[in-house]
């Protein structure tokens, strides 16, 4: 894995001159500025078959493709880690396979493309495709240091520009610099409005991609090609820089939203604050709940870096329900269950505590809690979470200590789930029992675990896995002049998939809680068990209260007043 | 306590009363009178009932042992199991009683008595124990680690000791320099006062530090890197507190911090040797309960087979 600060290390740098050459759309941006971009772009030639960066890399760049094709794929096997309930009766433990949604495991999502950072998405079935000359990948990685979403091999001779951010915001379009970084900072960020190469790419996106965006979208496969065509005529390319609002809770519902590149957060405003609701990522899509229950806005939408949409406005999106009521139905179907969610998330009344809401319990909804009262520290609890994971556990008997409980380091399935933010090919999300599902498609890059503020997202090398037969494995790129190859088995790769407590949903409880012989680990949904508690102990509190002034008083009560 | 009534209601009317015979006894073929066969009551029907329930709770109870060893078998929660050890065990109380007649018997028997009540008792001690530790644990060890980390974590507190006494020796003088002509005026001058400089920091030490670097030489690292820091002298609480009161007065107020910081890795030090001693006690009675249960059921094996055979 290349280092994080990865530089411009490689390649011939450009003078002014000869990047205006490759990319004349720069001559749009002032002489001044323009000198901004010395030693911030290299030209960089790529013989057929080399490496031009490899998923899961840190970075900071971009590439532009002057000539040339390259594949882009995810080289990393397509399957998820899948422990589920091995052979026996009475032995039956959790066993650790690598197994794909094809199998029909588990809830596998609607998505059949994997979002990269490039102007295509991959097909889950074979993921792999080519970009040509002219086309431009890594954007998200250079504005936001998210690792690479895939790997690039050249299937032919190719010459490329790799630049840093300076050169992707002269050509783009600088964003709005947020009230933090102004803060942290006494230099004042260049801004720039962008060029024509960016008019180039949305014209090129609506001609070429955002009809099969739109198809790949689950929600709109069941619109015809016309109906199809006329929004490729009528919706509209939009950007948010970061931290931008999209949409607030309260306003009118005018549009509906589809997400072309960029994380999504929405987001309640509440009286103790923000509550995060969920993040958006590619492909996802918001808005629809205001303008099918003609309601204002229910959450507020906000991009956390620069994020893309494709806005489709009230009246064609009204069209579009009107024309096809399977849409309709699905929509509803998806507003319903998103409401429900949101009704479940409520915060609980009666919780005001300082080190509830500092140790990060208030995030969670599923938390593994050891009474500390009752635990003999046997450990037990551990050995059985080992003996059901092929003896990795995903528990430590450590942690954070709230009233008489012990916080376990396992998945508290956050409120804000931090570690959805930055995955580069979206694959991790969350299932309607708050169970985190990673994708068949994560390629191992560790950005989920980095950001766990609780550390219990570990990750599993591949090799030590079974691989089920039926996996699928990842595709081999084809070489120059064959059509790509459809997927085959790799070679054996060092990769890693990430993982997390799947709290043992084969199993009747979770083997922790099995394995406790004095009831002291329980998994417990924070906010409603505490505040039970609390509940609890206020009313006996207040009833020993009244027995002691009852009495008291009787006592002092004048036992003959005249 | 149903099944000890029970046990008992049989007994009285095997053996003892002719008013509740009618309602508590065993059919009159297994009727024995101990008096006229001049039998133990284990030898009789019912006592062999009694020792026979007993010898398989006694099985039972041995299988938590390998239960545990796989908590995820399913075969019931191990709560289930704890709580079936417990009770069904503290049955066995009044039916080896019973069995026995209330009388030891041979020397064998009384062996076996012997080996059970130290079963028993230890068992019950244990219990009493993890009742009542856990909760002592919990408010007197708020800095409690997993306890397999306790060595790392005694070895880091160690390692920053030292390192923390390094620091506090002077620096090793630059090594004179060979050819260094001096190059002009000011660099002469400096080169000509730096002599001067040492001497007068050789000749007025900060006191501070050498009372830090006694402290930490006569009781800081000691106790430390201690194996056992209970009999030193920071093992006692209220002698550290009362030393580390002593140091922080005896040293300037920028070495306040670097006290406290000593001071906080030796109280977690002594919370960490109290973890130990717990973790001991929680568990330690385990290696009479254990073995002496072993024992147990080879005697009660033993027992069975002797008394089978001669009887």
């Amino acid at each position: 894995m290349q280092s994080s600060t990865e530089k411009l290390e490689h390649g011939q740098p450009l003078s002014t001159e000869q990047l205006l050459q490759y990319l004349p759309w720069l001559k749009e941006i002032p002489g001044p500025q323009l000198k901004w971009a010395e030693g911030a772009a290299v030209l960089r030639t790529f013989k057929r078959g080399d490496i031009v960066c490899e998923e899961g890399a840190f970075g900071s760049t971009a590439f532009y493709i002057v000539s040339g094709t390259v594949d882009i794929y995810i080289a990393n096997k397509i399957a998820h880690v899948n422990t589920r309930r091995g052979l026996g009766g009475f032995v039956a433990r959790m066993k650790s396979f690598l197994v794909s949604d094809k199998q029909g495991q588990r809830d596998s999502g609607s998505k059949t493309f994997i979002p990269i950072d490039a102007s295509i998405d991959l097909s889950l079935n074979s993921p792999l495709a080519q970009l040509a000359a002219g086309e431009l990948f890594g954007e998200m990685t250079c504005r936001t240091f998210q690792p690479r979403s895939a790997t690039v091999q050249a299937r032919e001779d190719c010459v490329m520009v790799e630049f840093l951010r300076v050169v992707l915001d002269m050509l783009m379009g600088s964003r709005d610099v947020d009230a933090a970084t102004k803060a942290a900072t006494k230099v004042k960020a260049a801004t720039f409005k962008g060029t024509t190469f960016k008019t180039e790419l949305d014209k090129k996106y609506r001609e070429r991609s955002l009809n099969n965006h739109l198809r790949s979208v689950p929600l709109f496969t069941s619109l015809d090609e016309s109906f199809l065509a006329l929004l490729n005529q009528k919706v509209e390319l939009v950007t948010f820089g970061k931290n931008q609002v999209i949409c607030k809770q309260g306003d009118p519902a005018d549009a509906f939203f589809l997400i072309r590149s960029g994380m999504v957060k929405v987001s309640n405003a509440l009286p103790g604050g923000e509550m995060v609701r969920t993040y958006l990522g590619r492909g996802d899509y918001f808005g629809e709940i205001g303008l099918l229950f003609h309601q204002p806005r229910s959450a507020t939408c906000t991009a956390l870096d620069t994020v893309s949409l494709v806005k489709i406005a009230k009246p064609e999106f009204e069209q579009m329900l009107a024309t096809f009521p399977q849409v309709r139905a699905t929509l509803m179907q998806v507003a319903e269950t998103r409401l429900a969610a949101s009704a479940k998330k409520d915060v609980p009344r009666g919780l005001n505590l300082d080190e509830f809401l500092n140790q990060g319990l208030f995030e969670a909804q599923n938390l593994l809690i050891i009474d500390l009262d009752r635990c003999t520290r046997c450990d037990l609890c551990v050995r059985a979470c080992a003996e059901a994971h092929d003896g990795v556990t995903r528990l430590l008997r450590d942690g954070l200590r709230y009233d008489r409980y012990l916080v376990a380091t396992t998945c508290r399935t956050c409120r804000d789930p931090l570690c959805m933010t930055q995955c580069p090919v979206g694959s991790i999300r969350r299932k309607d029992n708050l169970e985190i599902i990673i994708e068949d498609w994560c390629i191992g890059c560790s950005k989920c675990a980095e950001l766990c503020p609780f550390g219990n997202i570990n990750m599993h090398p591949v090799e030590f896995m079974e691989e089920v037969k039926a996996a699928q494995a990842a595709p081999v790129p084809a070489v120059a002049g064959e059509a790509p190859k459809p997927a085959a088995p790799a070679a054996p790769k060092k990769g890693f998939k990430a993982a997390t407590c799947d709290l043992c949903t084969d199993l009747s409880m979770p083997s922790c809680v099995y394995a406790c012989p004095h009831d002291a680990a329980r998994r417990v949904d924070p906010s409603q068990y505490f505040s039970t508690s609390f509940a609890a102990t206020s009313r006996w509190q207040a009833a020993k209260f009244k027995r002691r002034t009852t009495h008291e008083s009787g006592h002092d009560k004048p036992t003959n007043k005249k | 306590m149903t099944a000890s009534l029970l046990a008992v209601l049989l007994y009285v009317g095997e053996f003892q009363s002719e008013a509740v015979r009618a309602f508590f006894r065993l059919p009159a073929a297994w009727h024995r009178d101990v008096r006229e066969t001049g039998r133990s009551v284990g030898g009789t029907p019912l006592g062999i009932i009694f020792g026979s329930v007993s010898a398989a709770i006694f099985v039972f109870a041995a299988l938590l042992g390998l239960r545990r060893k796989r908590p995820t078998l399913k075969v019931g929660r191990l709560q289930t199991w704890l709580k079936g050890h417990i009770w069904l065990t503290l049955l066995t109380v009044p039916l080896i009683m019973l069995h026995s007649g209330f009388s030891l018997g041979s020397p064998m028997t009384a062996v076996l008595v012997l080996v059970y009540a130290i079963v028993m008792v230890s068992g019950v001690y244990g219990l009493a124990l993890q009742h009542f530790l856990p909760r002592l644990m919990k408010e007197r060890i708020p800095l409690e680690t997993i306890f397999e980390q306790i060595p790392h974590v005694l070895k880091q507190f160690e390692d920053a000791a030292i390192e923390l006494r390094k620091s506090l020796d002077p620096a090793p003088a630059p090594a004179p320099a060979t050819s260094t002509a001096p190059t002009n005026a000011a660099t002469a001058m400096m080169t000509a006062t730096e002599p001067a400089t040492a001497t007068v920091a050789e000749a007025a030490p900060d006191p501070s530090i050498e009372v830090m670097k006694s402290f930490i030489d006569e009781a800081g690292l000691p106790y430390l890197s201690a194996k056992r820091g209970d009999k030193l002298m920071l093992g006692n609480q209220r002698v550290s507190d009362e030393q580390f009161r002593l140091l922080k007065v005896s040293v300037a107020l920028e070495w306040q911090a670097k006290v406290e910081q000593l001071q906080a890795w030796c109280d977690e030090r002594r919370q960490l040797d109290l973890q130990t001693k717990f973790q001991h006690w929680l568990h330690a009675w385990l290696l009479v309960h254990v073995p002496v249960s072993v024992l147990l059921l080879i005697f009660t094996a033993w027992h069975a087979i002797a008394a089978l055979y001669f009887y």
